[in-house]
């Protein structure tokens, strides 16, 4: 990699928002050129520099203006709300204000479902390119306590991971994969001679999902939230039994 | 009104999801409002408002999370809020205006609750470090606010500011290499290795 090249990533490798390929190489460039880490080096400083100097403290009655404010909400209006506009100009934002506001609730839950297909599409790629590598894991074991410590400090959570070999579940070992822009873990199982990935990151909220199935491209998909992660699993093999491989993660 | 102190979390009793999801963002929201407005005022003004929106809006929220959410909110009624100044004052009058509200804002934040940390720098180099800050524009400032004040993530950012996550980093990168330009460029002269 090259300073400017390097450069384009620097503040996203500060961040830890650099994507996998690139990390390795933008770190090992920076580590390697003075200039672009005296550029890092500044980037940090300035960074602490703000968070203790520029934040702003909220007036400590503030709280309490906004709950009074609250209060008054089930009224009608003609209370002594103040808006900065009036008259037609107040008509004519509110209108604006209650579109994007609605926009902005269909476009969430739009959002989402257009999020899984996306989501889908990748990890079924994943899926796909991890077979035609010679081996699906980078720690290959069947030993949880060997698979699970591998995933330190490669991402930002700790995955689940369970042998369940007794369930006729082999675990396989695990891998790191890229998708929607961060590391995530791939755990690898097996059923009969079934292969299947199981992906996981952080879930955006803490609320629990039931598992959604799926089908692409002749793989079957689940994908549910449980315990502040998201599961993706991904196999060639019959939906019910990845249902039951969801019940014993 | 007994409910109030709830809202600033002293452990009152009976809060309201709403009060429970969003008034954590309390400081955030405010910080923000002001990184925009760039008034304590108005700031506050623009918290309230947003508060009362999300509030109506809260029956809406489906469970994502709650700052990014909050804090996009709190920048749609500051830009409205930047955009009626600008419609309210005669052109020439505002920026007269706005170099006198610089000042003043600026002053009043050094003055503001100095922290440990912050007595060690000097009220000079902090000054400057805001005024660059301030310097930057809106859209720049704002991804800044929110990565290293409010340490979202650039997903979380994207959804504040609604745009997409690509673009968050590449506006955050010029915004870092615009503000280290802008003190570089100020501690040459004086104190060449004081960043």
């Amino acid at each position: 990699m090259h300073c400017r090249e390097a450069h384009e990533v620097l503040s996203a490798l500060l961040d830890d928002e650099v994507g996998a390929e690139q990390h390795e190489a933008a770190r090992a460039h920076v580590a390697g050129c003075s200039l672009c880490a005296e550029v890092a080096r500044d980037y940090r400083r300035i960074g602490d520099k703000l968070r203790t100097a520029a934040r702003m403290p909220a007036p400590p009655d503030l709280a309490n203006k906004v709950l009074a404010r609250l209060a008054s909400e089930p009224q009608p209006a003609n209370d002594n709300r103040r808006f900065y506009w009036r008259g037609f100009a107040q008509q004519a934002a509110m209108l604006l204000l209650v579109c994007g506001l609605s926009g902005l609730v269909g476009w969430h839950l739009a959002q989402s479902n257009f999020e899984r297909h996306r989501l889908e599409r990748d990890v079924v790629a994943a899926h796909v390119r991890s077979l035609l590598q010679d081996s699906t894991v980078q720690i290959a074991s069947s030993e949880s306590h060997t698979v699970k410590p591998w995933f330190n400090g490669r991402v930002e959570f700790a995955p689940t991971v369970k042998d369940l070999t007794a369930e006729g579940f082999p675990l396989v070992g695990g891998r790191l994969d890229f998708i929607d822009n961060r590391r995530i873990a791939t755990l690898v199982y097996k059923r009969r001679r079934h292969v299947i990935n199981v992906f996981m990151w952080p879930a955006e909220g803490q609320n629990p999902t039931a598992p959604v199935a799926s089908m692409l491209q002749g793989y079957n998909t689940l994908t549910w939230t449980a315990g502040g992660i998201t599961f993706w699993a991904v196999s060639d093999l019959n939906a019910k039994e990845l249902g039951q491989l969801q019940g014993l993660l | 009104m007994d409910h109030t102190p709830g809202l600033l979390g002293t452990g009152m009793v009976a809060k309201t999801p709403f009060e429970e999801l969003v008034t954590p963002h309390l400081q955030a929201a405010f910080n923000l409002a002001y990184w925009i407005v760039r008034s304590r005022e108005e700031a506050e003004d623009v918290v309230q408002d947003a508060y009362m929106r999300a509030f109506r809006a809260f029956s809406g929220f489906r469970g994502v999370a709650a700052k990014p959410w909050l804090l996009a909110i709190v920048r749609n009624v500051a830009y409205r809020a930047l955009q009626n100044r600008k419609r309210a004052a005669n052109v020439i009058f505002f920026s007269e205006d706005l170099k006198h509200r610089d000042k003043e804002t600026l002053s009043e934040a050094v003055s503001a609750e100095p922290s440990a940390e912050s007595v060690l720098m000097a009220a000079e180099d902090k000054q400057r470090l805001l005024a660059a800050l301030a310097a930057l524009s809106v859209d720049y400032r704002e991804v800044i606010v929110l990565r290293e004040l409010e340490g979202l993530t650039y997903n979380e950012i994207a959804e504040a500011i609604e745009a997409p996550v690509g673009t968050v980093m590449s506006r955050l990168s010029r915004a870092r290499a615009e503000l280290r330009e802008r003190l570089a460029r100020r501690l040459a002269q004086d104190e060449p290795n004081a960043l």
